[in-house]
C-alpha cells in the first residue's frame, strides 16, 4: 500500500463539502430586516491608550520577537533526540507558523505590553538555552 | 449553592469581554495594516487555482494529445538541446499529457516554471509552437511574489500569510458565539451588522480551508527561513545532509562528457514497476555529463503528492525510488503542500471549491475592513475618502486584472500583463477621486469589469477562432461571459426596481 497522503484527499474533499455545504445552508436561510434604525449589537475591539511608542514598540514585539521567539522554539523541537530528524524538522515547520501567528496576536492583544515581551524573551532564551546543549551535546 | 450558577461563572471567566475585545483589537491593528495585500493575494491566488487552465486558454492553438510514446520524449529532449543547447546542460523537462493539460511540453534552464526556453511538441516530440503565457505566469507572480524579485516577494508573502493566520486564530478567540450563530445571516437591517455577520459566517464555514490554504503558503513562502532555522539544528549545522534528506539535492560540479541514456527505457522501467501510475514527467540534470540524473516523476491514482519519483543515473541504472526510500512522513508533507494549497489534487470540482472559497475569502477581507468603516460612519466619525479607497481597491482588482488579460491578447509583448494591470489598478484609483459615492464607485467598477470580460471573451474568440485547438480556450470563454453576468446582476436589478 502507498503511502502517499492519499487518505488526506479524502479529509481535504469532506472539508471542502462542509465549508460550501455550511455557507450555502446559510445564505438560503439569510434573514430579512427592514429596520434600518436599530443599532448594531456587535463586539467592540477594546479601547486602549494610544501613543507613538507603544505603537512602534508593539509593532516590533509582534514582527520581530515574535518570528524570533516562534523560530526559537521550533528549533529547539526539531533538536530534542525523538525519531528521524527530517521528520522532526517537518512536524516543526508545521507548528512555527501557528506559534508565530498566535505570538503577533499577544504581542497586539495584550493590554500590557511588557508580558508579551516577557514572555516571548524567556521563550527566545529557554530555547536558545536548548539548542545551545543539542548542538554541544 | 445551586448547580447551574458556577458553570455561568465559569464560562464568563474563558470568554470575558474583556479578551475578547483585546483580542479583537489585535486582529483590527494586523488586518487594517495589511488588509490590502491580503486581499490582493488572495484574489490572485483564487485565479492562480486555474493556472493550468488560464494556460490552455492563453495558447489554445497547437498539439492537443492525449499520451505520447515513450520514443517521444527522447526525441523532444533532442529536439529542445538542439534549440537551447546552454539552458539546456542546466535542466530539461518533458512534461507528458494529463488531463488537466492535454499537451506535450519541452523545456530547457527554466526555474520552477519561470524564464528559459519552453515549446509545445507534436505526438513524435518535434517542437511545435513556443509557449506563451504571459497572463497566467502574471497572475501565479502576482500571488507567489507581489511581482517583486523572486525572494524578497516570496518572504512578503509568507509574512502576509502569517497576518493572515493570526487573524484567523484572533477572529476564532475574538466570536464567542461563533457555533452558536453559525447560521444566523441578517439582510437588510444596518450596513454594519450586515457586514459583521458576513465577515462571520464566511470566516465561521470557510475556517478549515483558509487555515489549510494559509498554513501550506506560509510554508511555500517562508520555506528556506523556516526549514533552514530547523534543519540547522536538528543536523546540527549540516545543511546539505537535510536537503539530501527531503530529496532535494545541492549543485554538482560538472564531470566529463557521456552520453545521454535513453530516456524512453527508463520510463519502459518505471511503467513496469508501477502500472497503476500516470507518468507526468521526465527531467534531466547536467545532460550529457557523468553526473547527470534522469528523474521520472509520476501519480498514483487517488494520491496527494504529484512528486513521487524514481532516479536514474548516468548509466541508466535506477538509484532512487519511492518505494526503495519508504516514503518518510517529512517527504509526504513537504510534497504534499503544493498540491494542497492550490486545490490541484482532485480535478476541477475540487479546482472550483478552492476557487470559491478563496473568493470566499477575499469577501472576508473586504468586509474586515468595511466594519471598521462603518464603524466610524456610526460613530460621527465617518472617512469617506477611505470608504472610496477601499472601494478602489476591492473592486479595482477585477477591472487590473481583466486587463491584465485583455492586453496580452491584442500586444505580443513580455510586460503587457503587468502593464495591463496597472493601467488598470491606477484607473481605479483615479475614478475614486472623482467620485463622492463610494457605492456608486463599486458598482461603476463592477460594471466596468462585466464589460471587460464580456470584450475579453469575445476578442478572444475573434482572434484564435480559426485556430481553437483546444477546447478550454472556448469554455473559459464562456465562462468569462458568465462571470460578467454575475457582476452586471445590480445593474438589472437597479433597472427592474426603477418606477416605469
Amino acid at each position: 500500500m502507498s503511502m502517499s497522503l492519499g487518505s488526506v484527499i479524502g479529509i481535504a474533499a469532506v472539508l471542502l463539502t462542509f465549508s460550501l455545504s455550511g455557507l450555502l445552508a446559510v445564505f438560503l436561510s439569510a434573514e430579512r430586516r427592514a429596520d434600518r434604525t436599530k443599532p448594531a449589537r456587535v463586539a467592540e475591539p477594546d479601547s486602549r491608550p494610544r501613543s507613538r511608542w507603544r505603537g512602534w514598540a508593539r509593532g516590533m514585539t509582534a514582527f520581530f520577537l515574535a518570528m524570533f521567539a516562534a523560530l526559537a522554539v521550533g528549533a529547539a523541537f526539531a533538536g530534542l533526540p525523538v525519531g528521524a530528524p527530517a521528520d522532526r524538522v517537518s512536524i516543526g515547520s508545521l507548528i512555527v507558523p501557528f506559534l508565530w501567528a498566535a505570538l503577533v496576536i499577544w504581542a497586539l492583544a495584550d493590554r500590557k505590553i511588557l508580558r508579551p515581551v516577557i514572555g516571548m524573551v524567556g521563550a527566545l532564551a529557554v530555547s536558545s538555552a536548548a539548542i545551545a546543549w543539542g548542538l554541544l551535546a | 449553592m445551586n448547580g447551574p450558577e458556577p458553570k455561568v461563572a465559569r464560562r464568563k471567566l474563558l470568554l470575558s469581554p474583556g479578551l475578547v475585545g483585546a483580542v479583537l483589537a489585535g486582529h483590527s491593528a494586523v488586518g487594517l495594516a495589511l488588509a490590502a495585500l491580503i486581499y490582493l493575494v488572495c484574489l490572485s491566488g483564487s485565479l492562480a487555482v486555474f493556472a493550468q487552465e488560464l494556460q490552455r486558454w492563453e495558447q489554445p492553438a497547437g498539439p492537443v494529445l492525449e499520451s505520447v510514446a515513450p520514443r517521444a520524449v527522447d526525441e523532444g529532449f533532442n529536439a529542445i538541446r538542439a534549440k537551447a543547447p546552454t539552458l539546456a546542460k542546466k535542466t530539461v523537462s518533458i512534461e507528458l499529457p494529463s488531463a488537466a493539460v492535454p499537451r506535450l511540453t519541452l523545456s530547457a534552464g527554466g526555474d520552477e516554471g519561470v524564464g528559459g526556453e519552453k515549446w509545445l511538441a507534436d505526438a513524435a516530440g518535434r517542437p511545435a509552437a513556443r509557449i506563451r503565457r504571459p497572463t497566467s505566469d502574471f497572475i501565479v507572480a502576482l500571488h507567489t511574489g507581489l511581482l517583486l524579485p523572486e525572494g524578497i516577494g516570496r518572504t512578503l508573502v509568507g509574512l502576509i500569510g502569517i497576518a493572515l493566520l493570526a487573524l484567523l486564530l484572533s477572529g476564532v478567540l475574538a466570536h464567542p458565539r461563533m457555533i452558536k450563530d453559525a447560521f444566523t445571516l441578517r439582510r437588510g437591517g444596518s450596513w454594519r451588522l450586515q457586514q459583521a455577520d458576513l465577515h462571520n459566517r464566511l470566516g465561521t464555514w470557510g475556517l478549515p480551508f483558509y487555515l489549510t490554504v494559509t498554513l501550506t503558503g506560509v510554508f511555500l513562502g517562508l520555506f528556506f527561513v523556516i526549514f533552514a532555522s530547523l534543519a540547522a539544528t536538528a543536523y546540527k549545522g549540516d545543511l546539505r545532509h537535510a536537503f539530501s534528506d527531503m530529496g532535494f539535492e545541492g549543485e554538482r560540479p560538472q564531470q566529463t562528457a557521456a552520453a545521454v541514456p535513453s530516456m524512453s527505457a527508463m520510463i519502459e522501467v518505471v511503467r513496469a514497476k508501477a502500472p497503476e501510475a500516470s507518468i507526468r514527467s521526465v527531467s534531466i540534470e547536467r545532460a550529457g555529463t557523468s553526473g547527470q540524473k534522469v528523474n521520472v516523476t509520476v501519480h498514483r491514482p487517488g494520491q496527494l503528492s504529484t512528486y513521487e519519483r524514481y532516479v536514474f543515473d548516468t548509466s541508466g541504472r535506477m538509484v532512487d525510488s519511492p518505494k526503495a526510500t519508504g516514503e518518510t512522513i517529512s517527504r509526504q508533507i513537504l510534497f504534499a503542500l503544493q498540491p494542497l494549497h492550490f486545490g490541484w489534487f482532485g480535478g476541477i470540482v475540487v479546482k472550483a471549491a478552492y476557487g470559491l472559497l478563496g473568493l470566499a475569502l477575499c469577501v472576508m477581507t473586504s468586509s474586515g475592513v468595511t466594519i471598521w468603516l462603518a464603524r466610524r460612519r456610526d460613530k460621527g466619525r465617518p472617512a469617506p475618502m477611505w470608504e472610496r479607497i477601499w472601494t478602489a481597491t476591492i473592486w479595482g482588482q477585477p477591472v487590473a486584472l481583466a486587463l491584465a488579460a485583455a492586453v496580452p491578447v491584442l500586444w505580443r509583448s513580455e510586460t503587457a500583463a503587468a502593464m495591463g494591470w496597472a493601467a488598470g489598478a491606477a484607473s481605479a484609483f483615479a475614478l475614486a477621486c472623482l467620485y463622492r459615492n463610494d457605492r456608486a464607485l463599486a458598482l461603476t467598477l463592477r460594471l466596468l469589469t462585466a464589460v471587460l470580460l464580456v470584450a475579453l471573451a469575445v476578442t478572444h474568440g475573434v482572434v484564435w477562432s480559426r485556430q481553437m485547438e483546444d477546447s478550454a480556450g472556448w469554455i473559459v470563454d464562456a465562462v468569462l461571459i458568465v462571470g460578467a453576468a454575475v457582476l452586471a446582476a445590480p445593474l438589472s436589478k437597479r433597472a427592474a426596481a426603477r418606477p416605469s
